[in-house]
């Protein structure tokens, strides 16, 4: 049985939910075109560069939180419904979280979008990362606000089940789909304490004026508290789907699944204490906490490599289940014709070239030589942009079907969409890297300064300009290709004479070799928190005591 | 059961290989050699470009001089467009402190006459210490005049190197600098109550 027949009221909620992603994700991307555009000087008539800002806040605000979080929480209704076998414990509760994550989007959109109103008082040109000195309508911040806490009640919900799992299966090991779940989850609650405090306790009596004064240092920091963790819960989904789904779809089985879990626990544990990683040049913070972040930052290249090995393996024992001989041969065999298989593959081949770059982010010499420089958009377009973005649009063309019972439409043009993302985002992530090396500054509308001449270690900046707004051209093709695909498949899509396939194989190691430890999610939890502490204690404690007692003066450093 | 079920919902129409192969080619093969010329064009800047030879630009050019020693008597960037002649260097040595004390005129060509010259102390360099503030004096077109550079030191410290570099700006406002860094020869010393 298909699972829109089997799981009515969860497939309901999780196409509620993709609506929402998808047009989030066909505004923000939009927004992407004439960014890149603008930013290269190939066409600077569409928008000024003072609505510049506005538009890469849109960009960045609908595709890094709004696109993500709706798809992910589409996507984990449906695994968790399948894996446990159970729709959600009250469907009032679980469209409760819905429309407040809905409506929290609906309130930041509305004053992002107020920016291109002349003489609107409703405005929010302050980027994805919304700290101070720039400063939100105060709907903006509640939007986010209610964004954050739909989440939190989304993974309640997901949470309420499993409990109601365990009671009818007190000895089982949670299953993958849900242990995936429910340790990303964990992760969530974890740093969006941080952003949580942020906004509530800083940033909206700010906006609204009953503070007037406000320390840059302590909402820079508690953002970036949540602001390299959220990067993890777009990645986590990802992981979901390669560990998961991706065996399947290459033919075979995941090879090892106590090799995922451990990979969800090391996230868990060392996502959030990575923070200052993005903070190596802000003073007030002691070098000896940035060194911590840079070490457990460098730690996570052991679940990405982990991750690397099974999935790598998992596709292998696919292809030679298909006919695939050799050590490189059988790559051959894999179905590169299939646009689920051959997208998430691309994700995958890509999120490497972000792992590399993301070791010199991530180091806190080598940083600085590309610190605030384009070169960042350039590596968080490969992880966030591809490895994530690409996945989930990728997996939409497997995922559709189940959830509508209906085939996929236009198949052509669905192959070709993952190979012209992955093609255009060469060219643009290529060129900002490069550019980056130059010196080219991120987040400037025109990045030209007067009698001074950025210089290319290679090649020239022109040519690294045309690169990144075809790159961008390039993507935003993709980027239709997909929505007409996807909306006309949803739309007008032939009904599927038979049920559709949603089957996932048993791993080749399966739960039953996992150590009982593992499912143990207090414990992890547990350590996750300690080592949280470990990093922020001291240097918020030293913000908020400056900020109190001692109002206006210099950060001190510990 | 998969038997039973539509395993094929997302996989092409049969007869459509040639549309693979040519999606792998330019999709992933394009892409491949774009990185792969990027990391070759990265290291061969990396490893070769000091075989270029750089053309004349605003820029310091920093020009290692450590096997010069110098001392009084001796001219500062004797190689380029102008020398400056070192009139007089020593220690002011009083009970509490101590002083390194550098007197400088540029010695001047007609061909250069109109220049002005500004020249800046980068580093000062003692047997266990580095003193980064910087003295600068300047001269304007035609001046020969006599220059005094002052730096307090620790009592019982010797100047051991020195680093200069020298603007000359030209009457177009054409900037050329040159940086070097020197050994101090032996440096007298002079008490004084």
């Amino acid at each position: 049985m298909t699972f829109v027949d089997h799981y009515p009221k969860s497939a309901k909620l999780a196409k509620a939910n993709f609506a929402v992603a998808f047009t989030a994700l066909g505004i923000g991307g939009f927004f992407g075109l004439i960014q890149a555009l603008h930013r290269t000087g190939w066409v600077r008539s569409i928008i000024s560069s003072a609505e510049y800002y506005t538009t890469l806040t849109g960009h960045g605000v609908l595709l890094a939180l709004v696109f993500t979080t709706f798809f992910i929480a589409g996507l984990f209704i449906w695994g968790v419904t399948r894996s446990l076998d159970r729709e959600p414990e009250n469907m009032r509760f679980s469209w409760s979280w819905f429309w407040i994550m809905l409506i929290g989007t609906l309130l930041t959109t509305t004053a992002i979008l107020g920016g291109f109103v002349e003489g609107s008082s409703i405005r929010a040109a302050v980027l994805y990362t919304f700290y101070p000195p720039l400063q939100a309508h105060p709907l903006f911040y509640i939007g986010a606000a209610l964004l954050i806490i739909g989440s939190w009640l989304a993974g309640a919900d997901w949470f309420r089940s499993y409990r109601a799992w365990r009671k009818e299966h007190p000895d089982d090991k949670i299953p993958l789909q849900t242990y995936m779940t429910l340790f990303t989850m964990l992760m969530w609650y974890v740093c969006t304490i941080g952003v949580a405090l942020e906004v509530v306790v800083l940033l909206i009596p700010w906006s609204l004026g009953f503070v007037n004064q406000i320390d840059p240092l302590l909402p820079r920091t508690l953002f970036w508290y949540f602001g390299h963790a959220v990067v993890y819960f777009w990645l986590l989904p990802a992981y979901f789907v390669w560990y998961s789904i991706l065996p399947k779809l290459s033919g075979g089985r995941l090879f090892s699944d106590t090799m995922a879990r451990i990979v969800f626990i090391i996230f868990l544990i060392l996502s959030t204490p990575v923070g200052y990683h993005h903070q190596y040049a802000d003073p007030g913070i002691s070098v000896g906490f940035k060194f911590y972040a840079m070490a457990t930052t460098l730690l996570l290249l052991l679940p990405s490599l982990l991750t690397l090995f099974t999935v790598v393996a998992s596709m292998e024992h696919g292809a030679k289940q298909r006919g695939g001989k050799g050590y490189f041969a059988w790559l051959g065999k894999l179905p590169w014709g299939n646009p689920a298989f051959a997208g998430c593959a691309l994700a995958g081949l890509m999120f490497a070239a972000g792992g590399f770059s993301g070791i010199i982010n991530a180091a806190m010499n080598i940083n600085l030589l590309v610190h605030n420089t384009i070169w960042v958009p350039g590596h968080f377009h490969l992880t966030v942009g591809t490895a994530v973005a690409l996945t989930f649009m990728s997996i939409s063309y497997w995922l559709l079907p189940q959830l509508t019972g209906k085939k996929i439409k236009n198949k052509t043009l669905a192959l070709i969409q993952p190979y012209l993302w992955f093609f255009g985002m060469t060219l643009m992530s290529n060129a900002m890297h490069r550019g980056g090396l130059a010196g080219i500054p991120r987040r400037t509308a025109e990045p030209t300064y007067s009698q001074f001449d950025f210089e290319a270690v290679f090649g020239s900046v022109a040519e690294i300009r045309w690169q990144i707004a075809i790159g961008g051209i390039l993507l935003t093709v993709s980027l239709v290709f997909f929505l007409w695909v996807i909306i006309g498949s949803w739309w007008a899509g032939e009904r599927a004479g038979k049920p559709v396939d949603d089957t996932l194989p048993a791993a080749l190691s399966g739960p039953e070799h996992a150590p009982r430890v593992l499912d143990n999610l207090k414990l992890w939890v547990t350590l996750a928190i300690a080592l949280v502490l470990i990093a922020y204690t001291i240097p918020l404690a030293q913000m908020v005591i400056d900020g109190l007692f001692s109002p206006g003066a210099p950060a001190v450093p510990v | 059961m998969p038997g039973s079920t539509d395993s094929s919902n997302s996989e092409l129409a049969p007869g459509k290989k040639w549309l693979i192969r040519l999606l792998i080619i330019v999709g992933i093969g394009v892409p491949v050699i774009i990185e792969l010329t990027t990391f070759s064009g990265l290291i061969t800047s990396q490893l070769f470009s000091d075989q270029e030879v750089p053309a004349e630009t605003s820029t310091a050019v920093p020009r290692s001089d450590l096997q010069n020693r110098i001392t009084t008597g001796d001219t500062l960037f004797a190689g380029g467009r102008y020398g400056i002649k070192v009139q007089n260097m020593y220690l002011r040595v009083r009970p509490d402190r101590w002083q390194f004390l550098l007197q400088l005129v540029p010695t001047r060509d007609q061909k250069y006459e109109r220049a002005r010259l500004h020249l800046r102390v980068n580093r000062l360099y003692t047997g266990n210490r580095r003193i980064n503030e910087g003295a600068r004096i300047r001269w304007k077109a035609g001046d020969a005049g006599l220059r005094t550079i002052t730096y307090a030191l620790k009592a019982g410290e010797q100047p051991k190197r020195i680093s200069f570099t020298l603007d000359i700006i030209s009457s177009d406002d054409t900037l050329h600098s040159e940086s070097v860094l020197y050994r101090l020869g032996h440096v007298p010393a002079r008490y004084a109550r």
